[in-house]
């Protein structure tokens, strides 16, 4: 067994550990080190991420291409290539606005991709579901128009010219709040159960780690 | 300052200049004048004397010698006389043509007089008709001409004194005409032949080749022969009957000796009358047409005028009632017919009749014709100075001209005032200015303007015309006159006059006006004048001189009657002395400048400057001495009783009172400035249309002042109308002492507005105006804010919110401080780590919390795993859709279910769309054993790409490429035949894409693998069975192994550890909570009261 070999998994553990104390150590304030931890986490997400959608997307698309230039199937493919660079052009000021034809494709396109889906993956699945109707619906019914009367501030003005806001929202907007409290709560719990999760798995990944390490260097 | 032109090259010079600035023509040459006062040796070719003022005129025709061949040739090259605008006076009214019309009295009577060719005996036995010798009213007072003139000298003014003293020279020598005296009709052409015939006179006498001498001689006979042609056709039109057939001939064949003829028909059409019924033809009445159209429809006491030659004492009521009625019936609402109805006079004011029958004399002509047929309504207009100067005066010019250097009496003057007025209606507008009967007829015309934008309607004028009748009539009790002046005040206030010019209504309201006619009457009543018979004239500007003379008689005669009858009536004796009259005549004089009258003169293209220049100086605006003791203005000679203009010895001696050029030396300097500066005011008001101008003719005898002109004057007007507020129309007394005031006080207030101007500084200082901070202008009224609805409510919200914010944040009693924050922080998170950490490493065997912390399988799960293990054997897509950084919850709910896919040999087709999850997918690909799986790797494109996945899944579009990049057999064969999508997922949007994009389009079942936070927001999705189960986070995972795969853990969660970090973290809160509770406040509690 070659020594270094457990000796650069330990680095690795160590390197690790320590990045992982960085970001712990946002718990006392936020600190440079918890600031480089998380740059280094953004920084490789995104260089990883660059890096698969040039292999993932460009190359493949451009490999394709230059393989057979004069086949129509592959001339195609330049229409989403000249706008993919159009839209580089944003990033310079002057020129930014070459790229508003892609942005304006691309947010068209999906917007109206995501409108079809909304309506027919979400608004009329959820409207004819079993589940939805009875007693269930309508207290789901009520507690979402009680939510959304939380969120209701208009008013009108009296004849004395006063602004008046209707008194019976009141109570429809405390059982709006105690809702969103609720589901509120029930988000950060679930956030907090993740959390605790991660730490455990963390802390259980470390301790595995660093017992093989230790098992390989003793051994 | 006047100007002269040189008689050789026309050029204007200077008077003062002695040679021609142009021609060098010496000036000095030839026949000086001397001037009769002063014996100062004066240029020959200006009127007025350089050093005293006297009138030149006379002189220079004294002692030109060849004074009469002068006015032979002007009557010869007078030749085609043009004819002049002549109005008919009948009873039907006044009306107007251009010399298509032979009716007598279209001249003025002088004129008519002077064409009717009576010899001196004549006239003095017309004379007789009125008793004696001497003008009608002094004729029947009984008193001769010589007897006026041998008044003591003490009763007369100064002035008159003048006057008497140089009648006897007058007599001696009668005046000759010289070539100021000419009327405009003789334009520069005529002048022009004259000295043509001269220079070839010349020519002949100076030796000239016989060709050129018989071309010379021609040219003398054909201008002779025009002379001639001339002197037999005023013979002949005084010698035979006019009638229409003559004269419709003499139309046809010179059109241009109309006016001629019809001096002649008049001439004729007199002697007729005289030599039948010996009445006074020098009235201008033509006997026919009175007795035919006159009596049938002229009042009774027009046919008394007319028919009768003893005149009645009295005029009965009925008479004066029937034509008050009339008058009542077309132009006024007669409140008391009495206040019309003349009374007979008594012995003492009756003056032997003779005022009855001047005053039955004196009635208006027009009044005949007005009661019949009143003026056709003419529709009101704006009248101003813009629209009088456009209106359209070219034909009438030259005519206007004639008539006003021949007679400026000549109510042709009013015609052309009408036209400047722009008034459609001229014979109307001419009608009101003659039912006013006013000497001052401008003032007539001058209301409607004065009024500038204001509209005055001719009924207006009407009514201010018809206030003034009984003020015509010289026996009207003054009482009466007192009722008829308040009708007029009424009227008159109707009217809104510019308050800058209220002297012309005061003078209205308060001065009585006096007819004219009555100076015609005068006129004719005299019969010192010695006339002389049409034939002995050499030519018509002889006969013209000769006229002027006889007037200038008449003045200086009626002067003196004036001042001999004492007793008159005071309404006669302010007519007979209208000083209001003289005083506006006086200011509205000054109010005009030569350059003014050229600039007019250019622009209605007078070709004549000579003589339109002759004219201003014949008419220049003088004051003597006498005229400022009665504030007359000498220049409306022709508007004031005759008997106040020069009289014959003086203008024979060049010293008329109406030439006077000079201003008199007992004029003080402070007078002459006030009346300067009034003057300024006043040509301001006139140039912006405030005052009337219209009456074109008084501007011919202004005098010509340099850097003046009409912008000047305008811009004046301006500034003295936005400082002259209008003020009512209230009868003001107009006494001279007020005016006087009223004058000073504008050299005050003018003075005032110098002082108020930026002083110019000394020079060489730098001026002040570059180092003044300039006033800086108001700002544009702000637009008036409007609070919408909406932004009312905008703000009542914002105060709510803002209202409930804590005003001062002050520490919560008990609230750990920051610096133990921090610590407590570290606290928890270090006993957490050692939490896990003794989970860990605590052995199974030995865990207190078995069993307590054994997580349930609830439905979901169990329908995730039922749907594994339905699709066992099938290709399975999972969606690896989250990051590393939730791999610590997902990567153990992955490798379950991987590891549960591998069990049933459920091949895996890997797909993502996040970058990072390419990593993910080939880690868990990985780390399960024995499972068979491809990995398509990224799909981008969010929803689009799912789409597109979606197409291909179903068999819409082809599998063989995934975004480019080419798939083996078995890859594309797993797609085609794949059983069921597993999506593991941290995202929400990851999850919904999933369902709304791939979900309707294909028939296989959705299971999740999410994170705990996930489960309330994919529930719906559940029980809607839009997802057939999932599996919420690590502990479901786990619980998942332990009932389902029965194995312990799954990628090293151990149970005991995450039970210890969720029982601490409950304990943390519960802690927490119960801490805040005991202390009774939260920091949401604490933040109330700091707000409170």
């Amino acid at each position: 067994m070659n020594l270094l070999e457990p000796i650069g998994e330990l680095g690795g553990l160590l390197l690790g550990l320590a990045l992982t104390l960085f970001v712990f150590s946002y718990i006392y304030k936020d600190n440079p080190l918890y600031r480089v931890a998380v740059h280094l986490l953004v920084g490789v997400s995104a260089g990883f991420a660059a890096v698969v959608l040039v292999n993932e997307v460009i190359f493949p698309f451009s490999g394709r291409i230059l393989s057979d230039p004069l086949r129509l199937g592959n001339i195609i493919y330049l229409i989403p290539i000249t706008l993919s660079v159009l839209l580089l052009l944003k990033a310079i000021p002057n020129l930014s606005w070459v790229g508003n034809s892609s942005m304006a494709a691309l947010i068209g396109t999906g917007a109206a991709v995501g409108l079809l889906g909304a309506v027919v993956g979400t608004l009329i699945p959820q409207t004819f579901s079993r589940t939805s109707g009875g007693l269930i619906g309508i207290i789901g019914a009520l507690l979402t128009i009680s939510t959304l009367a939380y969120f209701y501030f208009s008013s009108h003005l009296s004849k004395s010219r006063n602004i008046m806001i209707s008194r019976w929202l009141d109570p429809v907007r405390l059982i709006g709040r105690a809702v969103i409290t609720m589901a509120l709560a029930g988000v950060f719990a679930g956030l907090l159960a993740t959390s605790l999760v991660l730490l455990t798995e963390r802390i259980g990944f470390f301790v595995n780690a660093f017992q093989d390490v230790f098992e390989s260097l003793l051994t | 300052m006047s100007m002269i032109f040189c008689p050789q090259c026309g050029t204007e010079n200077v008077d003062t200049n002695r040679e021609c600035r142009a021609c060098a023509f010496d000036f000095m040459t030839g026949s000086n004048l001397v001037c009769p006062i002063c014996q100062f040796e004066n240029n020959a070719l200006i009127d007025q004397c350089k050093q005293c003022g006297t009138d030149l005129t006379a002189v220079s025709a004294v002692s030109d010698p060849d004074g009469k061949d002068s006015a032979t040739d002007l009557a010869r090259i007078a030749g085609p006389l043009p004819a002049p605008p002549t109005r008919r006076f009948t009873p039907e009214g006044i009306t107007e043509s251009s010399g298509e019309t032979d009716e007598p009295g279209d001249f003025d009577d002088w004129l008519d007089e002077v064409i009717s060719g009576k010899s001196d005996d004549e006239f003095r036995g017309d004379s007789a008709l009125f008793g004696d010798e001497g003008p009608v009213w002094a004729v029947g007072s009984g008193l001769a001409l010589s007897d006026t003139m041998e008044l003591e000298e003490e009763s007369l003014p100064d002035w008159l004194k003048n006057l008497k003293e140089t009648d006897d020279v007058k007599e001696e020598e009668p005046a000759t005409p010289t070539k100021r005296k000419l009327a405009s009709w003789l334009d520069e052409s005529k002048l022009t032949q004259l000295e043509k015939k001269r220079d070839l006179e010349k020519e002949i006498a100076g030796g000239e080749p016989s060709d050129q001498k018989n071309d010379s001689h021609k040219k003398i006979d054909q201008i002779s022969g025009d002379e001639k042609q001339v002197k037999d056709t005023l013979q002949a039109a005084t010698t035979a009957p006019f009638s229409e057939q003559d004269q419709e001939a003499d139309i046809d064949s010179q059109q241009s000796d109309e006016w001629l003829v019809e001096l002649a028909a008049m001439g004729s059409s007199a002697d007729s009358g005289d030599a039948e019924d010996g009445e006074d033809t020098r009235f201008v009445w033509d006997e026919s047409a009175l007795t035919s159209d006159v009596s049938e429809e002229a009042p009774g006491w027009l046919r008394e005028l007319t028919e009768s030659e003893d005149w009645p004492d009295t005029i009965s009521e009925s008479v004066i009632e029937e034509w008050t009625r009339k008058i009542d019936d077309d132009l006024i609402e007669v409140k008391d017919p009495k206040a019309f109805v003349t009374r007979p006079l008594g012995p003492t004011r009756e003056l032997d009749g003779v005022p009855e029958r001047l005053v039955s004399r004196a009635l208006p002509e027009w009044l005949g014709d007005k009661s019949e047929e009143p003026a056709a309504p003419v529709p009101a207009e704006k009248i101003t100075v813009e629209e009088a100067e456009l209106a359209d005066i070219e034909e009438e010019e030259e005519l206007t001209d004639l008539a006003e250097l021949a007679d400026i009496e000549d109510r042709e003057a009013f015609l052309d005032l009408a036209d400047l007025a722009d008034i459609e209606d001229e014979e109307a507008f001419l009608d009101l200015a003659e039912m006013s009967d006013v000497e001052d007829k401008d003032e007539v015309l001058d209301l409607p303007e004065q009024q500038d934008d204001e509209e005055l309607t001719i009924e207006d004028t009407q009514e201010i015309a018809i206030s003034g009748l009984p003020e015509l009539r010289p026996e009207v009790e003054y009482q009466e006159i007192e009722e008829v002046k308040a009708v007029y005040v009424k009227d008159s206030a109707e009217i809104e006059m510019p308050s800058a010019e209220p002297e012309l209504a005061e003078a209205l309201v308060e001065q009585p006006v006096i007819p004219d006619d009555w100076l015609d009457d005068l006129a004719e009543a005299e019969d010192i004048i010695e006339y002389t018979a049409l034939e002995s004239f050499s030519s018509i500007d002889e006969l013209l001189v000769e006229d002027r003379v006889a007037e200038d008689r008449d003045l200086s005669d009626q002067g003196a009657d004036a001042q001999e009858i004492g007793e008159r009536p005071t309404i006669e004796a302010d007519s007979e002395v209208p000083t209001w009259l003289a005083r506006l005549t006086n200011k509205l004089l000054d109010t005009f400048d030569n350059e003014f009258v050229n600039e007019w003169f250019s622009r209605e293209k007078v070709e004549d400057k000579q003589a339109v220049e002759s004219i201003q100086d014949e008419m220049e605006p003088t004051k003597s001495e006498a005229e400022q003791e009665l504030d007359i203005d000498p220049f409306y000679g022709e508007i004031i009783p005759d008997w106040l203009r020069q009289t014959e010895a003086e203008a024979e001696n060049g010293q008329s009172g109406d030439t006077l050029s000079e201003t008199p030396a007992d004029v003080s300097f402070e007078e002459q400035e006030i009346i300067q500066k009034d003057k300024d005011k006043y040509s301001a008001l006139i140039a912006a249309g405030a005052v009337a101008s219209s009456d074109e003719w008084l501007t011919l005898l202004e005098k010509k002042e340099d850097g003046e002109g009409p912008k000047a004057d305008a811009e004046k007007a301006e500034v003295i109308l936005e400082e002259s507020p209008t003020q009512p129309e209230v009868p003001v007394e107009t006494s001279p002492e007020a005016f006087e005031e009223e004058l000073v006080e504008l050299q005050y207030e003018m003075a005032e507005e110098e002082i108020e101007e930026e002083l110019p500084g000394p020079i060489g200082i730098a001026s002040t105006d570059e180092y003044l901070i300039p006033e800086k202008e108001a700002a544009d009224s702000v637009d008036i804010f409007v609070m919408t609805r909406e932004q009312r409510q905008q703000v009542a919200l914002l105060k709510r919110l803002t209202s409930a914010e804590p005003r001062v944040v002050r520490p919560v009693r008990g609230q750990i401080s920051a610096t133990i924050a921090p610590n407590m922080r570290i606290i928890i998170g270090l006993l957490l780590l050692l939490l896990i950490l003794a989970g860990w490493l605590i052995p199974t065997s030995l865990d207190p919390l078995e069993g307590f912390i054994q997580p349930s399988l609830v439905g979901s799960e169990r329908e995730v795993y039922e749907a594994v293990q339905s699709a066992a054997g099938k290709p399975v897509l999972v969606a690896f859709e989250y990051t590393p950084a939730m791999a610590g919850e997902l990567d153990s709910v992955a490798a379950t279910l991987l590891q549960q896919m591998a069990e049933n040999g459920s091949p895996v087709v890997a797909v993502t769309q996040v970058a990072a999850g390419t990593a993910m997918a080939h880690k868990m690909l990985e780390a399960v054993e024995d499972l068979e799986s491809y990995d398509l790797g990224f799909l981008p494109g969010e929803a689009i790409g799912l789409r597109r996945l979606a197409l291909c899944l179903t068999g819409e579009a082809s599998c063989e490429t995934i975004f480019g990049q080419p798939l083996d057999l078995e890859a594309v064969e797993a797609l085609n035949n794949f059983a069921l999508i597993l999506i593991l997922t941290s995202d929400r949007d990851a999850i919904v894409n999933w369902i709304e994009q791939v979900g309707p389009s294909v028939d296989q079942e959705l299971i999740g693998g999410i994170i705990q936070p996930l489960q309330p927001i994919v529930a719906p999705y559940v029980n809607s069975d839009q997802l057939v189960g999932t599996i919420p986070g690590a502990q479901s995972a786990l619980a998942y192994q332990q009932l389902l795969l029965e194995v312990d853990s799954i990628n090293g969660i151990k149970p005991s550890a995450l039970a210890l970090a969720y029982w601490f973290t409950a304990a943390v809160l519960i802690v927490g909570s119960i801490y805040y509770a005991a202390r009774g406040n939260s920091p949401r509690s604490e933040g109330k009261e700091a707000a409170k």
